[in-house]
Parts: structure tokens; sequence; C-alpha cells
């Protein structure tokens, strides 16, 4: 059977990115595409994902794949630096790591965000992520009432 | 012109945090371990609050993460609170606690406080979401019931005569008080009736409840908690299931061994649910398993410990050691001098050696703390909770005098167990009253 050692991948504006197998495999979304249709010299595409994020979650895959000569430390250093980023980076970062399906960079992006929020107000977690505040002021003033210690 | 149509393509993405996928907020909320971090972020959108409210209702929640919180009585009023936080000594939000009746406030467990009424009624009532849980009242033997009056009576009486006088009292009137706490003084009567010197070890004012443990939280297990209660003068232990209509009363019938004490079972000083089982402490260091989950079964972990007289100087508390290990109770001794100053703790693990426990004495508590109260006792790791000291017990003044102790300020503590040194911190100026209750440590549970 022929075994493809490179691999094809088509982000959502058009650019290729030609990879090792072995890289593309820590996506499990991409690993079933693999393991179900086997194309050989195919492309597979990735609609969800544009190239600049692409290009950075396969940063992350390759420098993850198991290397026995780099140690926790560096990859703890490394990972710190990698989520770094922007907010909006951040975000189609982690959409992109849902959609290909790489649980130790979703894991890695939600540590990151969730010490965003640490000891911020909802109103600066609503600030930083451009969220809009949905709650009924009957509802914000009845929360306040009963979780008035969380905020101070 | 490549760049320029890269800009254009990024510009159609436009981040929508607020409705991220269920999923990965729930990975996000595993991630923040401060409860208060969690509730604030129910806070920021209908749709993040949804998620955490399912992800709070699973139920392996990591509850032990949390810190717990002081709750300590505002100034003279019975019914308000604040919270306090002693790892960063901050003192945060007040609350009304505002129930019905007149109740009192035994102690807490899985963040809900166990209240018991003036007719032995007993509830469950979380703080945080105002819920409440009535249970059945706890049967009283005779004695108890005349103490009671009495003791309201004598309340009453102390009340009026601060309120009269103002709340200092001169020294005069102070030395007219009976100098020993009051119920050390009071003979109490077995459970036949006949009167015997109490020999439980120093107690503060009457609590009808000393300790109650919660096996799992009504939260999120509503259908299979079960409360232990310590309670009485005599110090006895009962049990409930949720969806029973009465107590199960736990007595010398129910042991699986001879029961050597012609007395009965009682004067326990602590309580604690680990592993599945109950397990209680007397002063004497007899301890106890009790299993509840398929009829009731009482065994004998390890024998009475005589080669240490009984000492009102010194209280004991049984506690669950956080992490997996083997080892998993501890046994703490808190020594205090004839003032009750706090003067050291001993730590015990139980150490089974092929079928036989035994007490062994431990000198460092490694990476965990203890918050140790007269009502409820919490123990985490420290390294998961920032800021906490590890090796440490942080207590706070739960032991004084009752009769002698007159305003003056209100401090926790903290005892180091690698210099064995107590640090001291006030967390009021003045303690209004000699009727303050005694504060409790709670851990917040998520609405």
């Amino acid at each position: 059977m022929a075994f493809t050692k490179k691999v094809t991948l088509k982000s959502s504006d058009g650019e290729l990115f030609i990879i090792d197998r072995a890289v593309a495999l820590q996506s499990r979304t991409i690993q079933y595409v693999l393991e179900d249709t086997n194309p050989v010299d195919a492309i597979i595409p990735v609609p969800a994902v544009d190239a600049r994020t692409l290009s950075k979650v396969l940063e992350y895959c390759k420098k993850h794949l198991i290397d026995l000569n780099t140690d926790f430390e560096d990859y703890s250093k490394w990972d710190k630096d990698f989520v770094d980023a922007e907010v909006w980076m951040l975000y189609d970062l982690i959409m992109a790591a849902d959609y290909l399906h790489i649980p130790p960079l979703i894991d890695l992006i939600c540590d990151k965000i969730a010490s965003m929020f640490k000891g911020q107000t909802p109103d600066k977690i609503r600030e930083i992520f451009n969220i809009d505040n949905d709650f009924s002021k009957e509802e914000e003033e009845d929360f306040k009432k009963k979780s008035g210690w969380a905020f101070k | 012109m490549l760049m320029v149509e890269k800009e254009a393509m990024t510009l159609n993405y436009v981040s929508d945090w607020g409705s991220l996928p269920n999923d990965l907020l729930d990975s996000i909320l595993d991630h923040l371990v401060p409860i208060s971090d969690c509730i604030r972020f129910s806070a920021v959108c209908t749709h993040w609050r949804s998620v955490a409210s399912a992800n709070f209702r699973r139920p392996n929640h990591l509850h032990h993460q949390q810190l717990p919180f002081l709750m300590v009585p505002k100034d003279d009023s019975k019914e308000r609170r604040f919270l306090y936080r002693v790892i960063n000594r901050k003192r945060l939000g007040e609350f009304e606690l505002r129930l019905p009746r007149n109740v009192t406030y035994c102690g807490s467990s899985r963040g809900w406080l166990i209240i018991i009424d003036d007719a032995f009624e007993v509830s469950l009532f979380n703080p945080f979401s105002r819920k409440i849980i009535p249970l059945p009242p706890l049967k009283r033997l005779a004695f108890e019931k005349r103490l009671l009056k009495e003791y309201k009576r004598r309340e009453i009486t102390h009340e009026k005569l601060l309120k009269n006088k103002g709340r200092r009292e001169s020294e005069n009137e102070r030395s007219k008080r009976p100098s020993k706490s009051y119920y050390s003084m009071l003979k109490v009567e077995d459970m036949e009736g006949q009167e015997k010197e109490s020999e439980s070890e120093n107690k503060n004012p009457y609590y009808p409840i000393s300790y109650g443990e919660l096996s799992r939280s009504p939260d999120t297990n509503p259908d299979e908690y079960v409360l232990m209660v310590l309670y009485g003068m005599i110090g006895r232990l009962a049990f409930i299931k949720s969806g029973d209509k009465k107590w199960t009363y736990i007595d010398k019938k129910n042991c699986d061994f001879e029961y050597d004490d012609n007395e009965g079972l009682h004067y326990f000083s602590d309580i604690v649910y680990s592993k599945g089982l109950f397990f209680a402490i007397n002063p004497e260091g007899e301890t106890l398993s009790i299993d509840v989950r398929s009829g009731l079964i009482v065994k004998k972990l390890t024998p009475r410990d005589t080669r240490q007289p009984l000492n009102c100087r010194r209280r004991t508390y049984l506690m669950e050691s956080p992490g997996e290990g083997k080892e998993h109770l501890l046994r703490v001794i808190r020594r205090l001098d004839k003032d009750d100053i706090t003067k050291e703790f001993k730590i015990y693990k139980l150490v089974d050696c092929g079928g036989n426990c035994e007490w062994t004495e431990v000198e460092s508590l490694g990476d965990v703390t203890l918050f140790l109260g007269d009502n409820h006792s919490i123990s985490v790791l420290a390294s998961t909770s920032v800021g906490c000291k590890p090796n440490s017990i942080y207590f706070y003044d739960d032991f004084f005098n009752y009769y002698n102790f007159y305003g003056g300020p209100f401090h926790f503590f903290v005892f180091n167990l690698e210099n064995r040194r107590i640090a001291k911190y006030p967390i009021l100026d003045n303690m209004q009253s000699w009727l303050m209750p005694l504060p409790i440590w709670i851990v917040p549970t998520f609405i």
C-alpha cells in the first residue's frame, strides 16, 4: 500500500501547506480524513481555517511532534510564548484547534484565556473580549445581590 | 495585492467570544480555580452563564480546590455576616442571613450551613443560593431540654445587663461572673438519667450541633447525600440520608465490637467524611469508622490512648488529608494555656500496619494547609491554591473563655509547622458582644 509521507492542506483562502504526515496526524480531524480515504497526493481542504491561523497551528504541531531531545521545560516556555498573542488571534486559534481537534492545543489556549480572566470584573472581561451584556437589569441586580461578594 | 486580499479575508472573521461553543467554555472553566473567578465568568453574558451553571452541576467538580472563606458576624448584629479571605486578609461582601425563625448556625459543610432552631429542627441552608432543605427534628434528652432553657434564660439576662450598662463593664462586675465556662461546670446526666461530671473537652458556648458533615453536596447530588451530626451536650452521633423521614441515632448496638465503655457512644470531638465512610474521634484518640451505605456498620480503628490524661486545655480535630494517598486521615491536637491561648499543634496520620491502625505523629504537613475551626475544618493542597502557605494551620479566636470575653480585637492566626511559630492578624478591631456567634469556615458554592 502506498504510504504518503507528505500531506497537502488547503486553507480557506486557498493557500497550500505541504507538511509531514506525522505533523498532520496531530489533528484528529485530519487523521480521520486520512484513515477514511487515504488520499494519495490529494489536497485536504480545511475550509474553516485561514492561512494565517493554519500556519500558526501547524507551527504548534511541528513543535509538539514527539522529540525525545526536548524536555518538558522547553515546551512550557515555548507554549507560553506561543499563546502570548492578541485576543482576536487567540479566538482564531481556539476555533481552528477545535475544528481540527487538537486537544493539547485547545487546553493550552483555554489555560491562557482563563489566566486573562483572573481577578477581572465582568465589565472588564466584556471589554477585552468585545462581548455584549445581554442580561436584563433585573437579572443583573439579582445576581449582584446573591453573588456580590465575588465582585469585590 | 496579495497582502490586501489577506487583510480583507481576516476582516471577515469577527471574533464572537460571546457564543463560543459550550465545550470550549467548559474547558476554560476547568482552568479557573477560585470560585469568585467562575462567578464573574458567569456574569459576563447569558450564554456563558448557562454553560457555567451546567458545568458546576457536574459531580466531578473540584470543590476541594476552593479555599474557604471565614464567615464572620458583623458587629453586634446576629444576622449580618461578612466573608473574609484569610490568605490576602481581604474583607469581602457583607450579607444578611435573614432566616425567618430564631435559629443557631452550627457550622458548614460543602458550602451549606447546618442550622437548628429552638425546637431542635435541623435545616441545611446555602447562604449563596439561599436554598433551604428542611430536615426532621433531632431527639433531645430530658436534661438537655432543661439545661437549654436555663441557658436561654441566662443569655437573655446577660444581654439585658449589657444593654443597660453599656458594652464595657467595670472590673468589679466582671469579677462577679463565673470564671469557668458555663457548660464545663455543669453536671450532666447520662442516658439513664444519672448525674455525672462532664469530662468533655472545653467547648465554646453551647451549640446544639457541634459539627455537621455532608457526604456530598445537595447541589450536585440532591438525592444521595448523607448528613452526619455530632450533637447534644454529650457529643452523640446521628445521621440522615436525603429523603429520610427521621434521624438514625448511632449507639452501642450498632458497633461490630464490644464497646468497653458502659456509658454509651458519646463524647466525640469531631467527625469527617472521607472516601465513602464517616469517621468519628473522641478526645482520647479512639477512632471509629461508620459505614452508612447499606445498613449501619460501626468499626473501631484505633483504641483509646490512655497514656495522655484527659485535659480541658486541648481540642481534637479529625480531618481528611487532601490528595490520593492511602493515609487519608489526620488527627490534630490543639493545645492551649490556662488563658485559652493556643500554644501548639500536634499532627498525627492514621497509619495502617497490616489491619491495625495507629496514629503516628508527623512533623510536617508537606504541601497541605489546614483551616481549623470549632464548627468546621477544611484541608487543601497549597500548591493548587494561590497565596496559601503550605505546611501551615489557619485558625481563629474560637476558643475564648465565654463568660470573660468582652470586646477586644478578633484575630486569625497562622501556625507554621516549619518553625512552629504562630502569626497573628486582626480581622475585627472590636468584637462588640460576647454573644456574637462563632465565625464559620465556608467553601462558597456556585449558584
